[in-house]
């Protein structure tokens, strides 16, 4: 069998045209990655990538390769165990992980990874009162980012102990309350959970002063949605969720 | 010997005839060329809301089948890809092999646009050095300096793996071509592309004979691809027209096919291109002795 210029030509354009083609209708060909970070539009950092913008969503490795931070510093940082899921890690599963903190009033999740990054990488970021940082982490800001004699001050102070996280993982996951433990409002919880939980429907719909858009949707993007901060729907949403399990 | 008189008395019964040079060639390395330029362009396009329709919002990274090869080792072993590749360079990666598996590096030959930049460029240096053109360094140095490629090769995948970054884009004069405005591409880039541009002028396709490391990778698929360049030994009239027109250098006339790890799978040397006798050098999956 031999073939001329114009068969090869012909074969290459359609290897090519039609590979992209067919992954394209299987859904597989991505030329972006849908997790970036929005940037600063204006100020002394316009054109970075702004950590208040990362997602539950977001891996580690999302992370690391927007803001070029070791996968390793954010691994250890949060305290997950096995190396070989830091990559994959999502910052959602932080709030699972350390859900009795959040019980405590000590919330380390998406909110602290953001922290954490702008932190490192020297951008600025306005955090929650309840936004707590793991003590492996403050170290690792310690010896790698430029903070100043406030910024180590007040990460000292919004730290918690490893060990302690460990151990309020462990409690949660085999607690016999954690149906209780389980009713804290996180990024992933949306309305109906709050309904499921025992929340009528009415009260909720006093709180936001509207009605329920999509039973569906997490409180988090309503909040967005409207522009307001999580914790001012969070707080006193919680509250309602806390009278309901008394 | 004049060429006519080869032609008569070593194959008399073998049909010559003068040359239409195909154009399909051209033709998809002008199209490649084109649609990678407006590609890159489109970026600062998208930044400024005046993207053009229908053409890919793609990074040049995205495109680019390499980026596929560097990150198969964070693939491996954690399942994602180094920073600024994506899904789409994998399956242009996987893409290339299975060309690649058929005819050799025609990604190289066909589609590469730094390939085709430096055949432009070389054509000036053709006009300037006339038949010393891609001759001028000796084949006794010149055929250990075609193997500098696979160390780099090895450098890049080692440092890529090491880092999960793009390290091959501080040194890639191809990025540097296309997106020499953006302040992503680093002065050492610039530098390798001036020394590129310069040397073409000299010496066809520099770049993919002594550094690129996606040659290398392709280039071993010349050992067993499954069409290749063949010669029949029984009408070739040895004029040695296929060494001469082989961008790459290669003995095309001493074998009866060329395994050689730098062919990029052009067809110049075959008898729709440049060999005066007709069916002796073709692009078939005939067996034969290997060059
Ligand atoms: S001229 Fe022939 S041998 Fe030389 S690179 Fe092209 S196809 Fe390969």
């Amino acid at each position: 069998m031999k073939l001329k210029s114009i068969h090869v030509a012909v074969i290459t354009l359609v290897f090519i045209f039609g590979g992209i083609a067919l992954t394209s209708l299987l859904g597989m060909w991505k030329t972006t990655n849908d997790k970036i970070p929005a940037k600063y539009k204006d100020g002394e950092f316009a054109g970075q990538y702004n950590p208040a913008d990362i997602r539950g969503s977001y891996t580690f490795n999302d992370i690391s390769n927007a803001f070029e931070i070791p996968i390793e510093d954010l691994g250890k940082a949060f305290g997950v165990e096995d190396p070989a899921k830091y990559a994959s890690f999502q910052c959602k599963e932080l709030e699972s992980m350390y859900a009795l903190l959040a019980a405590e009033g000590k919330e380390v999740g998406t909110g602290s990874v953001r922290y954490f990054v702008a932190l490192y990488k020297g951008l600025p970021i306005e955090v929650e009162e309840d936004t707590y940082l793991p003590k492996t982490a403050v170290e690792i800001l310690k010896a790698k980012a430029k903070l100043t004699e406030e910024q180590i001050k007040s990460i000292e102070k919004y730290s918690v102990a490893l060990p302690e996280v460990s151990a309020a993982f462990s409690v949660s996951a085999s607690s016999p309350e954690n149906a209780t433990a389980d009713r804290i409002i996180k990024g992933s919880t949306t309305f109906k959970d709050l309904m499921d939980w025992g929340v009528k429907k009415e009260a909720i719909e006093k709180i936001i002063n509207d009605k329920i858009p999509d039973p569906g949707k997490t409180i988090k993007d309503y909040s967005s949605a409207k522009g307001l901060e999580f914790s001012t729907l969070k707080e006193p949403l919680q509250k309602l969720v806390d009278t309901v399990k008394k | 010997m004049p060429q006519e008189m080869l032609n008569k008395s070593s194959t008399p019964t073998a049909r010559t005839r003068k040359k239409t040079r195909p154009w399909y060639r051209t033709a998809v390395q002008s199209f490649f060329f084109i649609l990678v330029a407006l590609i890159s362009l489109n970026q600062i396009l998208k930044e400024a809301g005046l993207a053009i329709p229908f053409l890919s919002e793609a990074s040049l990274h995205a495109i680019c089948p390499f980026g596929g090869v560097v990150s198969i080792y964070k693939f491996a072993t954690v399942g994602t890809f180094v920073q600024k590749i994506h899904e789409s360079s994998f399956i242009l990666m996987f893409i290339a092999f299975m060309l690649a598996v058929l005819f050799g590096p025609v990604i190289c030959g066909w589609v590469c646009p730094f390939g085709t930049f430096q055949e432009w460029v070389g054509k000036l240096g053709k006009k300037i050095f006339k038949k010393k053109y891609n001759q001028l360094i000796p084949n006794n140095f010149d055929k250990y300096l075609r193997f500098i490629r696979y160390i780099i090769l090895l450098l890049v995948i080692y440092k890529t793996a090491a880092t999960a970054k793009l390290m091959f884009q501080d040194v890639d004069p191809y990025y540097a071509l296309f997106n020499f405005w953006s302040d992503e591409v680093s002065v050492t880039a610039l530098i390798v592309l001036g020394v590129t541009i310069l040397l073409s002028l000299f010496v066809e396709r520099p770049w993919c004979k002594y550094a690129c490391p996606y040659g290398a990778v392709l280039g071993i698929f010349n050992l067993f691809r499954v069409f290749k360049i063949r010669r029949n030994s029984s009408t070739c009239i040895n004029c040695k027209a296929c060494d001469r027109a082989c961008p790459m250098n290669i003995s095309v006339s001493t074998g009866a096919a060329v395994l050689n790890h730098q062919c990029i799978s052009c067809m110049k040397c075959t008898s729709e291109n440049t060999c005066p006798v007709e069916g002796t050098v073709e692009l078939s999956i005939r067996e034969g002795k290997n060059v």
